[in-house]
């Protein structure tokens, strides 16, 4: 069984949708690529309103293979256990038909697989080491080199508009992991959220409103990360944060450096968010650990290189910097091993994902279904 | 040019954070280690890349050739639409 192509990403939600009319609906997403692709996602609920959402994407970037058969597995799996009324058993991890209900009726779970597919397409025909979009060169752009991966094109997880104007936002001294150069592997574009496949994320966050947890696979590393990545957390002072132009060129600098951080600077979270997405990431990690045995870590995204633009932090801050929206919670997946094949730890030889794409399935399910039963639970006080 | 995943070696964090912001490496930050004497993060470099990461004092262990490895992942690819009957697969 090998990985599943483009086509093949697009047929396989069709299908579901085609099997489950009745707990699903299939998305067309509003901007074509580059390449003139028209993407699609797929909405899970049976039943009325949805009093809550988890939105989940891959195939971001285009090398990291895995990540849409993981999403497309997921989603036949919990639609195919809904319709027959069974529970889904993944190595060591079982769910119960209960469980699956209670994901289904009281959640909407929205899946976007395939964010990318001009650069997956690419990926798998012409550089496996491709990592992001198709955008064009411009005419005035210096020619770039070829091969592992570089060329024009944007890293799509550095395009979003949170803190993407770097070299303003962080200090001098920060070692963040993006780009202004378009030959670069970590480009952020041209402007925040200019490309298509990023408006097409950002506007299913928009049409669905009850969204309050997100979650983005990636690969590799098997660590569980949620926010920030472009400081240390802090839970005390509301003021030091990301919309505060008085610390701008203060950021990005985590403590771990040697000496400190001489900044001084770490972003805000409230301590019952913090607690909550490190509660819901061991949930996650338990359910791997499970599955096949093995360990994930929970843990901060920011390590010793901050990042600016990425998916989990644009969509955390999303009720910063609009109180009108609902507070999104939000993770990034980085699935499987360091192998000792660079492009092998980025796409494993299909046999090797099949038991990666079990244990990231069990974790997803594990984390819809903690989430369906606080509402349950809220819903019985 | 040929690029190469590298894993490289330097005295501390400043060393390490200076891959990025001094010299432009494409590294891999999940993969950043401690070690004795240090700290050792995965990378994908070329040849004028790693000659001058070792003049400025890191070790540089040089593995695959990233893209001459990553060729022979396209057999892990589906071909045709296994969804659909009316095509090859």
């Amino acid at each position: 069984m090998p990985y599943l192509n483009v086509d093949e990403v697009e047929s396989a939600i069709e299908l579901v949708a085609d099997s489950n009319p009745g707990s699903t609906e299939l998305i067309e997403l509003p901007r074509p690529t580059w390449e003139g692709r028209t993407s699609r996602a797929i909405r899970v609920h049976k039943g009325g309103a949805a009093a809550e959402g988890i939105y989940l994407i891959g195939g971001v970037h285009a090398r990291e293979w895995g990540s849409s058969d993981i999403l497309i597995s997921f989603v036949q799996r919990i639609t195919d256990a809904y319709r027959t009324g069974t529970g889904i058993t993944l190595g060591g991890k079982t769910f119960s038909a209960p469980d699956i209900g209670g994901i289904v009726e009281t959640l909407e779970v929205v899946v976007f697989p395939q964010v990318n597919p001009d650069g997956r397409r690419y990926s798998m025909s012409v550089d496996p080491m491709w990592r992001k979009n198709r955008r064009p060169a411009g005419s005035s752009s210096p020619a770039c080199a070829v091969g592992g991966g570089s060329g024009p094109g944007v890293d799509l997880n550095r395009n979003y508009d949170f803190l993407w104007d770097f070299p303003t936002k962080f200090s001098p001294a920060a070692p963040v992991m993006t780009s202004i150069d378009p030959c670069s592997e970590i480009y952020r574009g041209p402007a925040a959220s200019s490309e298509p496949e990023i408006q097409n994320v950002t506007w299913l966050f928009d049409q669905h409103p009850a969204v309050g947890y997100f979650i983005d696979i990636h690969s590799f590393g098997e660590d569980i990360l949620y926010n920030w990545g472009d400081d240390d957390n802090q839970t005390t002072d509301p003021e030091m944060n990301f919309r505060n132009a008085a610390y701008d060129g203060a950021r990005g600098i985590p403590d771990s450096a040697r000496g400190g951080d001489p900044e001084k600077y770490r972003e805000y979270l409230p301590n019952g968010d913090l607690q909550e997405m490190i509660a819901l990431g061991t949930t996650m990690a338990d359910a791997i650990r499970a599955t096949h045995g093995r360990r994930y870590s929970v843990k901060g995204a920011v390590g010793l290189y901050p990042t600016s633009g990425t998916s989990d932090d644009a969509a955390y801050s999303r009720h910063f910097m609009d109180t009108a929206r609902k507070r999104v919670l939000a993770y990034t997946i980085e699935w499987g091993p360091e192998r000792a094949s660079m492009p092998r730890s980025f796409h494993p030889d299909y046999p090797d994902m099949v038991p990666i794409i079990d244990e990231v399935n069990a974790a997803l399910v594990a984390f819809c279904a903690a989430v369906a039963a606080r509402v349950a639970s809220r819903a019985a006080d | 040019m040929a690029n190469y995943h590298v894993t490289v070696q330097g005295t501390d964090r400043q060393a390490m954070a200076d891959l990025v912001r001094v010299h432009g490496l494409r590294v891999y930050p999940q993969t950043l280690r401690e070690v004795i004497d240090g700290e050792r993060v995965s990378a994908v470099a070329d040849e004028e890349m790693i000659r001058r990461l070792r003049v400025a004092g890191y070790l540089v262990d040089e593995h695959e050739d990233v893209d001459e490895d990553a060729s022979s992942s396209l057999d892990q690819v589906g071909r045709g639409n296994r969804f659909r009957e009316d095509t090859e697969n």
